[in-house]
């Protein structure tokens, strides 16, 4: 029988700001066939932030919660600051950035994965928000650059 | 290939460690000389050495020298091992097979031979390299593809395999390209500068010839002039030409050369008053010898491989975002220093107009060479010419970069050094230098977003302004020569971040409009913090 597994964070919103503390519960219950039943397996709860869009994507784990030896089934609290020199959670035309909770159990690899926003603003920044329709395209004018281009 | 060679550059290194573990016995020379065989084109010299050493009671003659017999295409190295060996006050040692006491070496080489396995260990370094970073990248797919069934994203942060990698890439690239460059550059600049000091001597040549180097493509020559001179009371031979090792394309300018030292010719040679085994018939500096200095940028690849593994290690409570560098430099007030400053600006186009019009000038030779022969290559002339006007622009886009080192240099400070996203700032400059040439000033802050991504084997990156403000915009002289501007960056964007990846970059940029003549082009990077972070 599979593992089932859930996560639940205490807020009702999930909106932080950068220095907040993050607390929660996860539960799990059932069983995983293929591992040896007296195997010791841990679990954790991981609070990162990740990319998306045209870059690689670069992932950052900023707090974990390891659980050891955990049973079949289990619940456990978790508490976890938010760094106060977090960056926010932000969407633009190249980079996104959003922050998430994943919960993983060790044996299986299957992850439950809880999105949330951490901005100061209490909503994800737009990057775009000043855009008037003439911002400039991006030149680095140490190497090169058109004369009077900025008239 | 490397693995392969290398094994047999080792097997022949384990030959010769052996005979450090063979008896030191003392021998007595009794005699020593170079044998010259102008047949073996490449290699025509070889010492002769005969010795004799007693073993329990028991006499032996030798002539081993090395384990292998050795022939050598200098002459200089073995003049200087039988002077030393005939000088040798206190009896020469030599090294005897405690197995076979008939056998015995003066010289055992382990050390040096193990030396020549690093150059084919390069190889199996950068092929053992791609061959990790192919696996790991495999690996990395399919842990990427395994997450993504699973629906996890921060597994993806545990890999970190690449530092490795690139910590072995560095040290090799370090060590192979600072080795390479004093062997092939430093030394023989050095001993060129040194010859200048040496005495003009009279010589008289034995064997003068050009000597042709079979490759898989091409043909190579060099000059081989071989000569005696007396210096010291005593008779010395030598074969050095110049300083100038290694052989090249172009047979005809070395035949040349060899006509002016027939056989039996009187020529001058220099000799140098300290050591009169070393001679040699050109001296002072060339060029061709900065050609040696190559590897120095294999040296510097290797050590921004180092930086970058160094760098890569500093882990920040939080990677990526800016953090105040202390409490003092936040609050107080900071001049910029222009990113990618104006003379990295024109040292990096003289590096590119060196770059390819040096590989232009080796073609360009020969199209001349032709011209001169009154056998000019028409097809070789005409495919040069796109690349000539290319070179042409480098240099005038040089010569463009170059006046711009003459311009005036805005000075920026900032009253907080990290300014904070929604509180309010200064921003003052001042012109160092004639502010009346600028008709236009203008200063600018520009937000950008950076992503680097893989494009088929080429690593890209992107950049987006998602941001600008105009701080300060003047066409009046006196406005230009110095200012203050008071500007505020808005509360609901994001700081200054550095994710690997992906980046949130801040710039000042200054644009000082100079009519015809290159114009003021500055940018400064600012590192922005969070709202509200103390």
């Amino acid at each position: 029988m599979a593992i089932e597994r859930k996560i639940f964070t205490e807020l009702d919103n999930r909106v932080f700001v950068p220095g907040e503390e993050i607390s929660g519960r996860v539960e799990w219950s059932g069983g995983d066939s293929s591992v040896d039943p007296n195997r010791q397996v841990s679990a954790e709860v991981r609070l990162f932030f990740y990319t998306s869009g045209k870059g690689s994507r670069d992932v950052e784990i900023v707090a974990t919660h390891r659980m050891e030896g955990i049973g079949e089934s289990g619940e456990s609290e978790f508490r976890m600051k938010i760094p106060e020199a977090s960056p926010p959670s932000f969407s633009g035309q190249l980079v996104s950035l959003e922050w998430a909770l994943e919960f993983q159990i060790e044996t299986s690899g299957e992850t439950e994965r809880c999105e949330i926003t951490v901005s100061p603003t209490g909503q994800e920044i737009s990057l775009y928000k000043y855009d008037d329709g003439n911002l400039p395209k991006y030149t680095d004018f140490a190497i090169g650059g058109k004369k009077g281009q900025w008239k | 290939m490397g693995g392969v060679f290398m094994y047999f550059v080792l097997s022949e290194f384990a030959d010769e460690a052996a005979t450090y573990q063979w008896t030191e016995t003392l021998c007595e020379i009794r005699s020593v000389n170079i044998e010259a065989n102008q047949k073996k084109e490449k290699s025509p010299f070889r010492l002769n050495i005969e010795y004799g050493y007693i073993v329990d009671g028991k006499n032996y003659t030798s002539t081993q020298y090395t384990l292998k017999e050795h022939w050598s295409g200098d002459f200089e190295p073995l003049a200087l091992k039988r002077k030393a060996l005939l000088n040798a006050a206190d009896g020469t040692v030599c090294f005897v097979n405690p197995k076979n006491p008939a056998e015995a070496v003066v010289k055992r080489e382990a050390l040096s031979k193990g030396l020549i396995a690093l150059f084919p260990l390069v190889f199996v370094v950068v092929g053992l390299a791609l061959a990790i970073g192919g696996f790991a990248s495999l690996r990395k797919t399919k842990a990427a593809k395994k997450n993504e069934r699973l629906g996890s994203i921060s597994n993806a942060a545990k890999d970190r395999g690449g530092r490795v990698v690139l910590l072995i890439m560095g040290v090799i690239f370090t060590l192979v390209g600072g080795g390479l460059s004093v062997f092939l550059g430093l030394v023989p600049l050095t001993r060129m500068m040194e010859s200048k000091q040496w005495v003009e001597t009279p010589c008289e040549v034995i064997w003068s010839r050009v000597i042709s180097h079979r490759g898989d493509d091409s043909t190579t020559y060099s000059i081989d002039i071989f000569y005696k001179y007396d210096f010291d009371g005593a008779e010395h031979r030598s074969n050095r030409y110049g300083f100038m090792t290694g052989s090249s394309s172009g047979r005809k300018g070395k035949q040349d050369v060899v006509r002016q030292y027939r056989k039996g010719s009187k020529k001058v040679c220099f000799v140098n008053p300290k050591i009169s085994e070393q001679a040699t018939l050109v001296r002072g500096f060339t060029p061709w010898v900065l050609l040696g200095l190559i590897p120095l940028v294999f040296f510097g690849a290797g050590i921004a491989m180092l930086i970058g593994w160094r760098r890569s290690g500093k882990k920040k409570a939080v990677r990526g975002i800016s953090e105040p560098d202390s409490i003092n430099e936040m609050r107080g007030p900071k001049t910029l220093k222009p990113g990618g400053g104006r003379i990295a600006g024109v040292l990096v186009v003289l590096f590119m107009a060196l770059f390819w019009n040096g590989i232009v000038s080796v073609f360009l030779v020969q199209v001349f060479d032709g011209f001169k022969r009154d056998r000019p290559e028409w097809f070789l002339t005409i495919f040069m010419i796109p690349f000539v006007i290319v070179g042409l622009i480098f240099i005038l886009f040089f010569l463009y970069k170059l006046l711009s080192l003459a311009n005036a240099r805005p000075e920026i400070t900032l009253d907080q050094g990290q300014p904070r996203l929604g509180e309010e700032t200064w921003l003052s400059w001042k012109i160092i230098g004639n502010a009346r040439r600028i008709s236009r000033f203008k200063i600018e802050v520009w937000g950008i977003e950076s992503a680097t991504y893989r494009r088929g084997t080429k690593t890209v990156t992107d950049k987006k302004v998602f941001f600008q403000r105009t701080l300060a915009d003047s066409v009046d002289g006196g406005d230009i020569a110095s200012g203050r501007a008071q500007f505020q960056l808005p509360e609901d964007l994001v700081p200054s971040m550095n994710l690997g990846s992906n980046d949130i970059i801040w710039q000042i940029k200054v644009n000082g409009d100079i009519p015809f003549f290159p114009d003021v082009q500055d940018s400064y990077k600012i590192e922005v913090l969070p709202v509200g972070f103390s």
